[in-house]
């Protein structure tokens, strides 16, 4: 199963501090600006919650079966993207459920660059977001800590289930 | 109100039949080919002594719709489906789930991982969940909404008047568990049986098979006994045709599904398998099924029934099997019975490899192979002994006459210590030493490859703690050694072979010390062994297998004497030359691969030839051995349906 980042919305306060800290990380160098202001994941605030969205790293990604240069792929971990292979069909942002996947085109050089959440692989401590998030509204979800939480979920509807007759 | 299967944790006995009928249904009626692919939708959840079965509760403002950003989750007929093709893996309901009752498979077909959660076996006609209908004691009970109201009334209803009576009946669970305490085979008692090397059980007779027959609570046709028999004996039905007197019907029943019923009876690990699940198993004691196995076949055959190969037509095609283990012997079985030639090549004078050679004479007694032999051949299949490949007969000349081979050949490589002087006079490997032994009680000359090693009157000291290692020290006993000593590095519970074998070997006079780890052997001014230096340990960390790593502890060495040292540390792939010019396949570690590459799941790299067994999977069972070559001969009949002309393989051999 692949990782992905988990959030909890009731905790989000809409600082955007974790969008900051995505484009900063995934900036090649300078400072996050006006125009250099690329974040993987998107702070959404309406009238009754907030929350920041970001790719799910779906197992059957249809942004990967839509893609048709193999610039999309499933890893063990998570969905990847490789930009050099994308020729800016926007297949993958009609097909993403979520709305979390965009492309960027830059006009001169003509290479497009996949915008997608890569789970910071790059980042020895892991996902930008999770780390400067004041109110702990972001963690990484494993897959072996999703399945240890659906084993124990299973094992209290078994403790609870002891208390029913029929 | 939508529909829902829920279980009374009081009539629950925690068979697991519910799992088992929930996996088989949604698999075509069929056993799942792999034990990872058993995921059933329903499972049995255990508190104490105490369980209960749960599921999907099919909720009516069910989270995990909610959460399904591509409608793959919808509520159908009353009950809420999952459209595996829309689902995108995304796991968001797996997360909503309150009942983790939601779970991510491999999808049947593709190579996705989707969601997977009760159906309530819509896909059956009439819709009715198979887990319900196959619970022995019936907790398990599909309820909608005018079942939940009349339970509801009925209770309001026993308010009202005061009488809960009804509640105190005890149910069909108490009933059918009320069993008496297991009996078994009868042991021949220790002082007598370390005498002599005849088998220690005696077989059942017919009274003990009744009763012990009669103690089966027949979970389900399809029960946790057969899932987790590497052969999926049909138990539940062979012990209910002993316990109607119907032997040869049993027996029939049994050489259905195994090769060899009478020897797994005799050496399968019941105890981690078979009986290991059976329902009784904390209760009233396992139902003794290896005996029950090994009384069916052995009864009928001094009856004068014998398995045949059937009504099959001869065909044309011819099968080189190498090996007469129970991997070979399996696939020369199901061959037989398919009407095709099955020519088996070994290099041993009797056919069952390890089984009659490795395993000693009070475990299985080699009659019992002579027997077989004479049972297969009459099948058809023809058995060349003491012919070895690269030296009796090339491997290239199979390839040119077979049109397909089978590879059984085992694992006979031997593992090493990684100790200092391990070559000295009075250190011997384990399987040398039982085949010396063995040959000896079958009165076989003596074999320079197995040397004889008399351990009479001599301290005798067994490195390892599996069941080759129990073979070796009950060989000792029984050949008069002074001392018989086990040294194992972790502790009792971590003994990876039969718990039986350890309780036997210890009634017989072994000695075991354990968390103990070898670090040099000491020899005297000849260099002969005297001595094995030990140093005590502590269980460490968990390493990735789950298994502690032993620590040793520092300033508890001591020197265990022995004037034989025994090396039982297991088997590891020995070199099979003659593999390399047919771009055979090998992996890291020596073991034959199979199955890559959209290749049938016994097919080496090349096309024609087949393995399995511990040659493939490494050493393990005999029952997974024979397993395997079973599976190898359906995979070469499949093969052989599919062969666009014969000549082509001829071609690709020469």
């Amino acid at each position: 199963m692949t990782d992905f980042i988990f959030v909890d919305s009731q905790r989000c306060i809409a600082c955007r501090t974790c969008e900051i800290a995505c484009a900063q990380a995934h900036l090649a160098q300078g400072s996050v600006s006006k125009t250099a202001f690329s974040p993987r994941l998107n702070v959404n605030k309406l009238s009754q919650t907030s929350a920041p969205v970001m790719c799910h790293q779906c197992e059957n990604a249809p942004c990967v079966g839509a893609c048709p240069t193999a610039a999309l792929t499933i890893d063990k971990h998570l969905v990847q993207a490789n930009s050099s292979l994308c020729i800016g069909c926007k297949n993958c942002i009609v097909a993403c459920p979520f709305g979390c996947i965009s492309l960027e085109h830059s006009a001169p050089s003509g290479h497009t660059e996949i915008i997608k959440c890569d789970l910071c692989t790059s980042r020895q401590s892991g996902p930008a977001c999770v780390e400067v998030c004041p109110t702990f509204a972001l963690r990484i979800m494993r897959s072996d800590e999703l399945t240890a939480l659906k084993d124990k979920r299973m094992k209290e509807t078994g403790s609870k289930a002891f208390l029913l007759h029929l | 109100m939508n529909k829902f299967i829920v279980a009374d944790p009081h009539e629950c006995i925690g068979c697991h039949a519910c799992e088992v009928a929930c996996a088989v249904a949604h698999n075509n009626d069929l056993w799942p080919q792999e034990r990872s692919a058993f995921i059933p939708r329903i499972k049995v959840i255990f508190q104490g002594a105490s369980s209960v079965a749960v599921t999907c509760r099919h909720c009516n403002a069910a989270p995990c719709v909610e959460s399904c950003p591509v409608e793959a989750l919808r509520f159908v007929n009353q009950a809420i489906q999952l459209d595996a093709q829309r689902c995108i893996g995304c796991k968001n309901c797996l997360f909503a789930c309150p009942f983790g009752a939601i779970e991510m498979v491999p999808d049947q077909g593709r190579t996705a991982t989707v969601a997977q959660k009760c159906d309530l076996c819509s896909h059956q006609e009439p819709a009715s969940p198979a887990c319900v209908a196959n619970c022995p004691t019936q907790a398990l009970h599909l309820l909608d909404g005018s079942a939940l109201d009349a339970l509801r009334h009925k209770r309001q209803r026993a308010t009202a008047t005061g009488k809960y009576q009804e509640n105190a009946v005890p149910g069909l669970a108490a009933r059918l568990l009320d069993k008496p305490a297991r009996q078994g085979a009868i042991k021949i008692a220790a002082a007598q049986r370390k005498t002599h090397f005849q088998e220690i059980y005696q077989n059942l007779d017919a009274e003990r098979a009744g009763n012990e027959s009669a103690r089966c609570l027949y979970c389900a046709q399809k029960a946790w006994c057969n899932w987790t028999c590497p052969l999926h004996n049909a138990i539940p039905d062979f012990i209910r045709l002993v316990n109607q007197g119907h032997i040869l019907e049993a027996a029939e029943l049994c050489h259905q599904t195994s090769s060899l019923p009478e020897i797994c009876g005799r050496v399968c690990p019941q105890d981690r398998l078979c009986e290991g699940a059976c329902t009784l198993k904390s209760r009233s004691g396992a139902v003794a099924i290896g005996n029950l196995e090994r009384y069916i076949t052995d009864t009928a055959l001094e009856m004068g029934w014998h398995p045949t190969a059937g009504a099959a037509a001869p065909r044309t095609e011819k099968v080189a099997i190498i090996g007469a283990g129970p991997a070979g012997l399996g696939c020369a079985d199901i061959l037989a019975r398919a009407g095709i030639q099955a020519d088996v090549f070994d290099r041993h004078p009797e056919i069952g490899g390890l089984l009659t050679f490795g395993i000693p004479p009070f475990k299985l007694d080699k009659q019992l192979m002579a027997r077989r032999r004479e049972i297969f051949s009459a099948m058809g299949i023809r058995f060349h002994l003491n012919c070895e490949i690269g030296r009796d007969v090339h491997f290239s000349e199979l390839m040119a006459q077979y049109d397909a081979i089978f590879l059984g050949t085992g694992t006979y490589g031997l593992l090493q210590a990684g100790l200092p002087h391990e070559d000295a006079p009075g250190v011997v490997q384990a399987l040398p030493f039982l085949i010396a032994s063995t040959r000896r009680v079958m009165k076989l000359e003596e074999d320079p490859r197995y040397p004889w090693v008399n351990v009479k009157g001599k301290n005798v000291v067994v490195l390892g703690g599996g069941d080759t290692a129990m073979d070796c020290l009950r060989t000792a006993i029984r050949r008069e050694a002074a001392s018989v000593t086990c040294a194992y590095r972790r502790d009792e519970a971590s003994m990876p072979g039969s718990k039986k074998e350890v309780t036997n070997a210890r009634e017989e006079g072994v000695e075991f010390l354990f968390n103990v780890q070898p670090q040099h052997i000491q020899r005297d001014r000849k260099g002969r062994v005297t001595g094995i230096g030990l140093i005590r340990t502590v269980p460490g960390e968990p390493g990735p297998d789950g298994r502690r790593r032993p620590q040793p502890v520092k300033g508890s060495e001591f020197v265990q004497p022995a004037d034989v040292l025994i090396m039982a540390f297991g088997f590891r792939p020995h070199a099979m030359p003659w593999l390399d010019q047919y771009d055979i396949k090998l992996d890291d570690w020596g073991l034959i691969k199979t199955g890559d590459g959209g290749r049938l799941t016994t097919q080496t790299s090349q096309h024609k030839v087949f393995a399995g067994g511990d040659a493939v999977h490494g050493a393990d069972l005999v029952v997974t051995a024979m397993a395997a070559g079973r599976q190898a001969a359906r995979d070469i009949l499949t093969m052989l349906e599919h062969q666009p002309g014969k000549h082509v393989a001829r071609q690709e051999a020469l």
